[in-house]
């Protein structure tokens, strides 16, 4: 291994550009150790202090910039300085190429047949921007969260008086017209409209719709609080009368989790007028309400896009899909294969999800499997996770909740956080960890990648105890996206993960397992 | 091209020192540092940019756009600033000065026991959002601070923290000596950790500034008398000439005088002297500085008024 430095002398780039690079310099392969930054005296002492101080960067002064690394194997400094370059000439460019109006009227002025914006502001300064939108007649996605319920009210009345969408607060997932939006998988054109509460969900169900051959026309987010009474989903309706209306939606899905009754009501109402098939998902919410409205209920996220699907090619809606892919006998064999590996210790399961809706469906498909199970976005208040750190018997951990976000970016977009915990939850008492893993736009460029090793890491460790791990996986997405379904699945089998088709049958084939388990002499 | 809002220090250097001549010492997206041949150093920010101290914001979203380029010459008049062939007049620009609550009666300022309570809900919330690359941890690890109460429990420092946190504590410690002895002391931890870290501000100087800035501000607990403490801080910047970036030394420079951008200047005058206003907001806006830069500030101001209020 060589220690080596390069410097660029006088040279300025800003604290948020040398964080980002550092951080990516240090992934490349060959590179041990890295310090990046100006070549102050201290700064060279810490070199000094890592065993990074070298000839070179012993002579620079505070205003050069310094990057030095230990290098192994076939990693050469000319390498790192060529993704250097090419780090810094892609910010650059990405900074210079497209045009950044500095306010909503110069956007308008500059362009003025603009009919929709998207904006992500902290909270307390989006209500404003998308009064703003809406006065100049932009229909507005709001990825923004902490916006008030009283301003998300208004601007939604103001937004249905103007025959507006107003898709949020806190709205990650839209494609409009098909044109992605945020956090979005890429599917094909097709008849089935989707209106969604919920993100992950609403991901799910487009990517499932893509894999079993359909297509979508448009993709509405409302936000997750548009279907509490207080908000009385305005959005919901709005979206919903708008895909009625339009000519290339044939099949609506609507999602979201079980809403207020009245909302509920009013919703379920406009679906005696549509005109068109109505799939309806209130995740865990109550069926027969839906069926007397001569919608079609669902049981899961994936069953919703099979039904949808079929609707679509002018069948009747098939029964509730509570299966698998494979046949239920080879599920059956590989459920108890995996049991018969568990040392006796090995009893509880861990769900690490990215995505706050796939984490829901989870423990709704396993709670009446496995019982209590504790979480940070517990089904029932008194299994509620103590410390969300800390993970107790059965747990499901949901990342992209307030608790592990605040601050840092969302875990589809860095899944450092989930990646750490999967080694941590490798204790001797674990035999199951389910995971997803979120494809699309928005998301992480190499999501599976970046838990594979990790995933490699825990199944190591527990067999080095003397137990087995299994690792379930669902890959969220489709094969236009960007990460590239196959490719996706194949890295996590590879890393050892049983990879299944949907979040819902990975979360069946886990609950089969532990069934297996306890079944053979564990306890739950 | 406009020039919307001055700071004043900005346009006492225009009408004390005209006819000065330097050039464009760097270039960002949305900021241009000049440089004087006097050693000054003006920041040109844009439309999208709070003020800060020596700066100047002008009427366009993106610089780089502009053409401006290191060593391009540069001038003074006493009405504005001119950049190879663009003049920038102030005549018609909104004047920003720092606020200075100092002088509130007693009755409008808040209570030791109000702004104690500020403290701690800020402290709290610099933990859970600030960003921990920088010196953040050292809140959790220092030895000569209160312990801020419930540190995340993946606040377990970082490579930084693990080489800086006992000379930050020297520095903390010296700095509320208020005697002579204090001063030599404070004086040789300040050389021992200028410079440090990530950042084209480095860590420690944004850790130092946001220290001194909170000592000047704090009604409560001062180390010394206002006049003699701004001297002290004076000395202590021109120690970091050499030793640092010039666009930190320059921070450093402002910041010993009490001098700090605007959303600092709000941040401070919440916690130490108004009695109405959102902290939150101010916190998380201050946060939103730089990369670690926001975060470094505000420990160091944390820091100051933890040792002031426990003095």
């Amino acid at each position: 291994m060589a220690v080596q430095t390069t410097i660029r002398k006088n040279a300025y780039y800003d604290s948020v550009t040398l964080m980002l690079i550092t951080k990516d310099l240090a992934k490349l392969p060959g590179v041990e150790d890295i310090l990046v930054g100006m070549a102050t005296e201290l700064n060279k002492e810490l070199a000094a202090n890592l065993n990074l101080l070298t000839p070179e960067l012993e002579a620079l002064s505070a205003n050069d910039f310094f990057v030095t690394a230990e290098l192994s194997g076939e990693a050469t400094m000319e390498s790192l300085v060529n993704a250097l370059d090419a780090l810094l000439s892609a910010k650059k460019s990405s900074a210079g190429s497209s045009y950044r109006p500095a306010s909503l009227q110069t956007a308008l002025s500059n362009e003025p047949q603009l009919n929709m914006a998207l904006i992500s502001l902290p909270g307390r300064f989006a209500a404003a921007e998308v009064e703003k939108a809406l006065d100049a007649g932009l229909h507005v996605m709001l990825f923004s969260d902490n916006v008030s319920i009283e301003d998300e009210k208004r601007l939604k009345e103001k937004a249905v008086s103007k025959q507006l969408l107003m898709m949020g607060p806190d709205c990650g997932t839209a494609m409009i017209n098909h044109i992605p939006l945020a956090f979005c998988n890429v599917v094909k054109p097709g008849g089935i409209g989707i209106v969604g509460a919920s993100g992950t969900g609403t991901q799910e169900i487009m990517s499932l719709i893509d894999q079993l051959g359909g297509g979508v026309s448009q993709v509405i987010g409302t936000g997750g609080r548009d279907l509490k009474s207080e908000i009385g989903g305005l959005m919901m309706l709005q979206a919903f009368e708008a895909l009625i209306a339009d000519p290339e939606t044939n099949v609506i899905v609507l999602i979201s989790k079980p809403p207020a009754p009245d909302v509920a009501k009013k919703v379920l109402d406009l679906v005696k007028d549509a005109g068109k098939p109505v799939v309806v998902d209130f995740i865990g919410g109550d069926r027969s309400a839906i069926e007397a409205v001569g919608a079609v209920a669902c049981i899961s996220l994936e069953d919703a896009a099979r039904k949808a699907v079929a609707l679509m090619r002018g069948e009747s809606a098939p029964s509730d899909f509570a299966g698998f892919d494979v046949p239920e006998a080879d599920i059956e064999a590989l459920a108890a294969h995996e049991a018969g590996k568990k040392a006796p210790t090995q009893k509880y399961l861990r769900g690490l999800f990215t995505g706050g809706t796939l984490a829901d469906e989870a423990m709704k498909l396993l709670g009446p499997e496995i019982g209590t199970i504790w979480s940070n976005i517990p089904l029932k208040p008194e299994e509620q996770l103590k410390d969300v750190k800390v993970s107790a018997e059965h747990t499901v951990i949901d990342f992209g909740d307030d608790a592990f976000t605040v601050g840092r970016p969302h875990p589809m977009i860095d899944p450092s956080t989930r990646s750490e915990r999967i080694v941590k939850e490798a204790a001797p008492d674990v035999a199951v960890l389910l995971m997803d893993v979120v494809l699309g736009y928005g998301s992480h460029p190499d999501p599976a990648g970046e838990v594979a090793a990790q995933i490699r890491e825990a199944r190591e460790n527990i067999a080095a105890s003397g137990g087995d791990l299994t690792v379930i996986a669902s890959v969220c997405g489709t094969e236009g996206d960007p990460q590239g379904l196959r490719a996706s699945r194949e890295t996590l089998s590879e890393a050892g993960a049983i990879v299944m088709p949907s979040n819902a049958q990975a979360v069946r084939l886990s609950a089969k397992i532990m069934k297996a388990i306890r079944d053979q002499g564990g306890e739950h | 091209m406009k020039v919307l809002r001055v700071s004043e220090d900005c346009l006492t250097f225009l009408t004390q020192s005209p006819g000065q001549t330097g050039e464009v010492h760097s270039t960002f997206e949305r900021a241009v540092n000049l440089l004087f041949s006097s050693g000054v150093l003006m920041t040109i920010v844009s439309d999208q940019m709070d003020l800060a101290p020596m700066t100047f914001q002008v009427s366009k979203g993106s610089l780089k756009s502009l053409g401006w380029h290191p060593g391009m010459p540069v001038s003074s008049s006493s009405e504005g600033i001119i950049i190879g062939e663009t003049h920038l007049e102030f005549s018609h620009a909104q004047k920003w000065t720092p606020m200075w609550s100092f002088d509130l009666p007693p009755s409008e300022q808040l209570t030791r026991a109000e702004m104690m309570k500020r403290l701690e809900s800020f402290t709290k919330l610099l933990l859970i959002r600030g960003k921990p690359e920088g010196l953040l941890p050292y809140l959790c690890e220092a030895r000569v601070l209160p312990h801020p109460g419930t540190c995340p429990a993946d606040m377990t420092g970082n490579r930084y923290v693990d080489f800086i946190k006992g000379r930050l504590d020297q520095f903390s410690e010296a700095y509320r000596d208020g005697t002579e002895a204090g001063e030599s002391r404070v004086i040789t931890a300040f050389t021992r950790l200028v410079g440090f870290g990530p950042g084209l501000t480095p860590s420690s100087d944004d850790y130092v500034a946001g220290f001194m800035a909170a000592s000047i501000r704090t009604p409560y607990g001062q180390v010394m008398n206002r006049e003699k403490l701004l001297k002290r801080n004076q000395k202590l910047a021109s120690r970091a000439k050499g030793k640092t970036t010039v666009i930190s030394e320059a921070m450093l420079e402002h910041a010993a005088l009490g001098h700090v951008a605007q959303k600092y200047d709000r941040l401070l005058e919440l916690l130490c002297f108004e009695t109405e206003g959102d902290l939150e907001a101010a916190a998380l806006n201050a946060l939103d500085h730089g990369d670690t830069s926001g975060t470094d500030f505000m420990t160091g101001a944390a820091a100051a008024l933890m040792l002031a209020l426990n003095a």
